[in-house]
Parts: C-alpha cells; sequence; structure tokens
C-alpha cells in the first residue's frame, strides 16, 4: 500500500517533466521527421510526400560537405585553443600572487559579453580601413590584413572571435579541476624533482582526465552548434567561405523557404551531434569505470 | 373563489413578462448602443523596432481611434514576420486585417489582398487622382493587372554620396582638369552630383584615390557596400539600370542558357565590379566585410571621397554633425552612367500594407489603409517621429528634400528606380534567385572567380533554380 502510494506520487512528480520532454523535445523532432519527409516548400506552394528525396538532395550536396569539412575544422581549432589557452590561463590563476582575484575576474569578462554584441564589436575592430586591428598594425608598420573581406581570412577572424569569447569557460572549469588536485601528491612531486612542464605532463594532466574530457566534449558539442558569430560577423561569406552547417540550414530554410530540405539537413546534423554526443559520454563512462 | 384568485396571479404574470420584456428589451438596447459605440478592432502587421512603422502607428492609431477604430500592431521581424503573414494567409485566417510586405514579398502576398479601387470609390476618393498623388513608378509598384493594392509606407533608393569639400575645392578642379583635359563634375542647386559616363565616374574615382607616408591607400575613391544583401543590391542596382531582371517571362534566367544575348551585358557589369576594387583599385578590398553602417562609418571618418549604398539612411551621420562642419553636407548622385536607355531604371526598396481579402473589417481597415496615405499625417509623423524617408508621395518627396530631411538625389533616385515586380516577372523565386547572385558576387569581387564565370554560374544558377520549381 506504502508502495503503490510512494509509485504515484513518483509519478505524479514526474509527470511535468515528461510533458514539458514530450511538448518541447520529442513533438518538435517527430514533426522535423515528418517535415523532412515532404517537399514543404512556402515558395513553390508545395507541401506532399517525397520519401527520402530530401535526404538523397542533402548527401549528394558538396556545399553540404564543404560546410561539413568548415565545422569540423571550427569545432577543432576552436576546442583546441581553448583548451592550450584555458589551462595556461589557469596554471597562473593557480599561483598565489597579488591581485590574483582581479585577473580572474579580468579573463572571464569576454564570456559574459552577449555573444550578438561581441560579434559586431569584433565585426568593427576587423574593419580593414577603420577597424582599431589594423589601424594598431599601421602604427607599427605593418601591412593591413583584410580580416572578414578575403575568403581566406573570414573563417579564421570568427574563430579568434569565437577562442576568445569561449576560452574563459574552459579556464573557470580547468581552474576549479587544478584547485582539486590533492596538494600533497603536486608536493611529493615536486620533492621527487618533477617540475616545470614534466610535473604538468606526467602528474597534473593525468589527473585531471575526468575534468578536461568533459570540459572538451562539453565544449565540442557546444560549438558543433555555433551560429551568431559566424553570421553576425560574415554572414557565411565572402562567397561561401565561411559557411558552416548552421549558416547553411538557416539560408536553407529562411532565405529560400525549403522547409523540407532544410528539416532533412537538420536531422542530418542532429544524428552527427547525438552520435558525437554518445560517444563521448560512452568514453568517458568507459574511463570511469576503468579508473 | 379560484377565478378570483387566478386573475391577480395571471395580472402578475403579464406584468412580469412585460416587465422582463421590457428589461429585455432594454439589454438589449443598450447591448445595441454599447454595440454602436464599441470601436472595431483591427489588426496591423507591423516592422518589430524599425523606424517607419513603429513611428507611423501612434499617429494612425489616434487618428483612427476619433473615427471609432482601434488600430493594433502585431509586429514581426524579418523572415518570422514573413513567415507568419504567409502561413496566415495561406490558410485564409483574418490574424491580420492589414498586411505589410517588402518588394520581395509583395508578390507572394498579393493574391491574398484584395485591390483598393472598389473600396476607393465606395468612400468618395476618385482613383486616379489619388494615384497621381504618387510617383507613377512608385504606383507601378504598388498595383497588379492594373489594379491598386499596396499603400506605400516607405520607399528607399540607393544612392551616392560625395565629399563637398573635395569636390569644390578650386585646387582639386584645377588639378583634376589638368590630369584629364576636362572638368571636374559639379552639383546643381540641390546638390546632385551628375556623371555623363562610367569613364568619368571611373576617373573621378582614380582622381581622389590616394595614399598616404607609409604606401598605403588613406582616401578611396569611391568605396560600395560589398557585404551580403547590401553588397548584392549594388549589383542589383546595375543589372536594373542596365534594362535586365533576374528572369524572362517564362521564368528563364534573363542571362541563363535561354538568354544568351544578355550575357555580355552583364559580363560588363562584373568587369566593371571587379575592376573597382581588383584592376582600378579605387575601392577598398575591405567592402567584402562592410554593410551599410559601415560604409557610412568609413565615409563619416574622411576615408572615401564617393560612397554608394543605401546612403539616405546615412544622411543623419553627415547633416548637422561634425562631418558637416569638417568636410560640409555631402554631395549626391544615382548611378546613372550604368542606364542603357531612359527606360531602365534601378532598384527601389518598397514598403506597403495591403487589405486581407479574409478581413472581417475591412471598412475599417481601408480607413486606416487610406489615413496611411495622407500627406499631412505623413509630415507630421516624419517630424516629429523621425521617418527616415518618403512614402513615394510627390509632395511629401518635395518637402523632405526641402527641408533637408533627405539629400537632394533622393528626388531623382525615386523618379526613376524600379523594383523585382514590375522590372521583372513576379516569380516567387526571386529571394532564392538573389541568393545565388550574392554568392557569387562576393565571389567576383573577392577574385575567387572572374567576371565569365560570375555571368555562367550566376545563369546557369537561377535557370537550375527555376528548372527544380518546375517552370520549365
Amino acid at each position: 500500500m506504502i508502495l503503490q502510494r510512494q509509485r504515484r506520487t513518483y509519478w505524479l512528480l514526474t509527470l511535468p517533466a515528461i510533458l514539458i520532454t514530450l511538448v518541447g523535445l520529442v513533438w518538435p523532432i517527430s514533426r522535423g521527421v515528418q517535415i523532412s519527409f515532404t517537399n514543404m516548400d512556402l515558395l513553390a506552394d508545395t507541401n506532399r510526400y517525397v520519401g527520402l528525396a530530401n535526404y538523397g538532395k542533402v548527401l549528394s550536396d558538396p556545399d553540404f560537405y564543404f560546410s561539413l569539412l568548415r565545422n569540423v575544422e571550427y569545432v577543432v581549432v576552436v576546442v583546441f585553443f581553448n583548451f592550450v589557452i584555458g589551462f595556461a590561463m589557469a596554471l597562473v590563476c593557480n599561483e598565489k600572487f597579488a591581485g590574483n582575484r582581479v585577473l580572474r575576474a579580468v579573463i572571464i569578462l569576454p564570456m559574459v559579453v552577449i555573444p550578438t554584441a561581441a560579434a559586431i564589436l569584433w565585426r568593427f575592430m576587423y574593419n580593414y580601413d577603420i577597424g582599431v586591428i589594423n589601424n594598431v598594425a599601421n602604427s607599427l608598420h605593418i601591412l593591413r590584413v583584410d580580416w572578414l573581406g578575403s575568403p581566406r581570412m573570414a573563417l579564421i577572424s570568427v574563430l579568434i572571435t569565437d577562442i576568445w569569447a569561449w576560452t574563459p569557460w574552459m579556464f573557470l572549469i580547468l581552474l576549479a579541476g587544478l584547485e582539486g588536485l590533492p596538494a600533497e601528491t603536486i608536493e611529493a612531486a615536486r620533492i621527487d624533482g618533477a617540475s616545470g612542464l614534466r610535473l604538468i605532463w606526467m602528474v597534473m594532466l593525468p589527473m585531471m582526465r575526468p575534468i578536461y574530457r568533459v570540459a572538451i566534449s562539453l565544449k565540442a558539442i557546444d560549438t558543433f552548434r555555433t551560429f551568431d558569430y559566424v553570421w553576425v560577423m560574415t554572414g557565411g561569406g565572402p562567397g561561401s567561405s565561411s559557411d558552416i552547417l548552421s549558416t547553411y540550414i538557416y539560408k536553407s530554410a529562411f532565405k529560400n523557404l525549403a522547409y523540407g530540405y532544410s528539416a532533412a539537413i537538420s536531422l542530418v546534423v542532429l544524428v552527427f551531434t547525438v552520435a558525437l554526443s554518445f560517444s563521448v559520454l560512452r568514453g568517458l563512462i568507459v574511463k570511469q569505470e576503468n579508473l | 373563489m379560484k377565478a378570483r384568485k387566478l386573475i391577480p396571479l395571471l395580472s402578475l404574470v403579464v406584468l412580469f413578462v412585460c416587465a422582463g420584456g421590457q428589461i429585455w428589451a432594454g439589454g438589449q438596447n443598450e447591448n445595441a448602443a454599447a454595440a454602436a459605440t464599441k470601436p472595431v478592432t483591427i489588426n496591423v502587421a507591423t516592422s518589430l523596432g524599425w523606424i517607419t512603422t513603429d513611428g507611423l502607428m501612434p499617429f494612425l492609431k489616434d487618428y483612427l481611434a476619433k473615427q471609432g477604430i482601434n488600430v493594433v500592431a502585431v509586429p514581426g521581424q524579418g523572415v518570422a514576420l514573413r513567415d507568419k503573414q504567409m502561413l496566415a494567409a495561406s490558410s485564409g485566417d483574418a490574424t491580420y486585417d492589414v498586411y505589410l510586405a517588402w518588394d520581395a514579398l509583395m508578390p507572394l502576398l498579393q493574391k491574398y489582398g484584395e485591390p483598393l479601387d472598389n473600396y476607393l470609390q465606395s468612400a468618395g476618393v476618385d482613383a486616379s487622382g489619388f494615384e497621381a498623388k504618387f510617383y507613377p513608378n512608385v504606383v507601378a509598384n504598388a498595383s497588379a493587372d492594373g489594379k491598386l493594392y499596396w499603400i506605400p509606407i516607405h520607399i528607399n533608393a540607393q544612392i551616392g554620396y560625395a565629399r563637398r569639400d573635395l569636390f569644390m575645392d578650386p585646387n582639386e578642379q584645377a588639378a583634376f582638369k589638368a590630369k584629364y583635359g576636362y572638368d571636374l563634375p559639379q552639383p546643381d542647386s540641390t546638390g546632385v552630383l551628375t556623371f555623363p559616363t562610367k569613364k568619368v565616374f571611373v576617373d573621378v574615382a582614380q582622381f581622389f584615390t590616394r595614399a598616404g607616408s607609409d604606401g598605403q591607400t588613406n582616401l578611396w575613391g569611391y568605396v560600395m557596400a560589398g557585404k551580403w544583401d547590401q553588397g548584392n543590391t549594388v549589383f542589383e542596382e546595375e543589372m536594373f539600370r542596365a534594362g535586365l531582371g533576374y528572369f524572362d517571362e517564362k521564368g528563364h534566367s534573363d542571362w541563363g542558357p535561354a538568354e544568351p544575348q544578355n550575357q555580355p551585358i552583364v559580363k560588363d557589369i562584373a568587369t566593371f565590379d571587379y575592376n573597382l576594387i581588383n584592376t582600378w583599385k579605387v575601392c577598398s578590398p575591405g567592402v567584402l566585410g562592410m554593410e551599410l553602417t559601415e560604409i557610412g562609418q568609413l565615409f563619416a571618418t574622411g576615408k572615401a571621397a564617393m560612397s554608394f549604398t543605401w546612403n539616405v539612411d546615412n544622411w543623419p551621420l553627415y547633416k548637422g554633425t561634425d562631418f558637416e562642419k569638417k568636410y560640409g553636407l555631402p554631395l549626391s548622385w544615382i548611378p546613372s552612367f550604368m542606364d542603357r536607355s531612359p527606360k531602365d531604371k534601378g532598384l527601389m526598396s518598397v514598403w506597403a500594407w495591403e487589405l486581407n481579402k479574409n478581413s472581417k473589417n475591412k471598412a475599417a481597415a481601408v480607413k486606416f489603409l487610406l489615413a496611411a496615405a495622407d500627406e499631412n499625417l505623413r509630415i507630421q509623423a516624419t517630424q516629429q517621429a523621425k521617418l527616415p524617408v518618403g512614402n513615394g508621395m510627390l509632395d511629401v518627396s518635395q518637402w523632405l528634400v526641402s527641408h533637408n530631411v533627405v539629400p537632394g538625389a533622393y528626388i531623382p533616385a525615386v523618379q526613376t528606380i524600379g523594383t523585382f515586380w514590375p522590372t521583372s516577372p513576379a516569380f516567387p523565386q526571386t529571394d532564392p534567385a538573389r541568393d545565388v547572385l550574392r554568392k557569387a558576387h562576393e565571389q567576383l569581387l573577392s577574385g575567387q572567380i572572374t567576371p565569365d564565370q560570375f555571368v555562367k554560374q550566376t545563369g546557369d544558377g537561377v535557370e537550375a533554380l527555376m528548372h527544380q520549381a518546375g517552370y520549365f
């Protein structure tokens, strides 16, 4: 009887969460799946079942692969620099010195700027003729760089902004990890003669593995979905030289109103992201169990 | 006994019924009176955070409230505004009594609207007299099949600016004449410059392009928006002025495989744009990362002798500011040197309101639309809410220029420009076709493709798009 009442309470408490998940997640995704099998297009005024045609179109579209490739490059570069710079800054802030707290506050500032505002700010700083970056370069007699107007530089410029904005996040997590390391172990390693890079490489990093794995995984998944920096700073251009998957989907859906096709691309991307998340989480769990 | 008892009872019942009837009837009358005084509510689509609709609405609301009409703004922004209206319109509902559209959306929403001609007649307004208040090309944009569908509320045009101090400087004038053998173009009384040919324009741009002591260009002869949609509209301006549109009558690309005779014209435009940056080097390569705002800033900081984009919007950056004190109020111009014949027109930006054919409050909605085209109300709103441009009405446009609200070239621009709709047949694929152009134009300006490749890529791209849409 008590068990039955407990079970009822359990259902009662979890029901809102189940309902919210159904309404907010399952229904939109299932609607997306449904649309992806149609030629829903507000311009052409069509909306009928077309089977796997949209998926076939996605997988044979070279722009999709270019965007996917750029997306992968984007994730690798951003997460790598986030980690390296974030870890270096965490090591510095893990030491005791005057002004440490102020430095920490300054480091996390970029993270609290709204992404769109940050992107606009950087867009003006990158301006070829009147941007502050080229003005400084000019005063140092360095040739101006066409940051956003050159197909070779556009994506790199966005990457720099993204790294600037999100390294503080990585810094915070890694700093928390460093502060949690047992002081005795570090001290023992120092007594045994480990110092500098050796101490970091052989002692600190192995001990921090569970933490940086989670941080890198979460950042990789988050960066895979990036949209705002690219959209505001380059719009995917010049041409499509800085198009990534999210901007490519946005253009297909909202510029060309091809909802059926866009739903298919979105679902392919969703499968990629879910597969990435599962493999990362699975890896984490397995490693955790082996520890 | 029974009857004696029954009579008062019956009397009471009769009295009650009568009184009840009176009460009921009274209630009915009260309801009717209330209904007569209750304002009719109309829902009008507006663009969220946009000065034109945000600025106009309070005046229209006040004006119509006196006529018992309650105007409710239903705001939306960009694609959300488009999609919400399209979904409502295609499902035949009356969420909006009045639709709002811009040039590329107007052909899509037109079939869900109702022509205003009969309503004008019913309201005692002479239709031809009403239309005569607008520039003819504005009426052409607002009409379909000879019937007026739309009431324009925002007519914008791309224009060029030029630094007054440079063009009016006698030393510059003498140096130009010595170098090129003819006079530096001079403005008319309204500050409008005219470049008779492309060569004159390029000569002037080259003349003013100057390098600093470090060898890097510190004054560009010319800058234009190069990025995204605003970069694309520069090409569209030249395309329309060359007498072309995106599509021919059957939906083929206007310079695709079905229309090869137009390919040299497009190549000519593409070569001109390419040369400005890559060959003549009179335009900053950085414009590929710049939209209207950045171009406005570049001109405002004195880094460019001439600029071209939706410059009317940038007027407040210069008028009455430090810029004016330092360089003088900018001169303005239109790129008529790109015209191939007098009938060819540049690009117009039109925003307009339309009556929903399924509206339940058509009479009130028509009153709203007529109020939106009232010159006095418009001028009052312009003065108080700082509306940036006119609505295509002759008197309003003249007032704007004479009161220095817009630059002088606004009038020749509005008089000579067109838009996708009448210039190019109204195919709903205009926006995707523009996207094909945008991508290729950015590749062209950045030197990724040649003018020949641009012609082929865009012609074939638009052709494929229309083929896929089932037009041929």
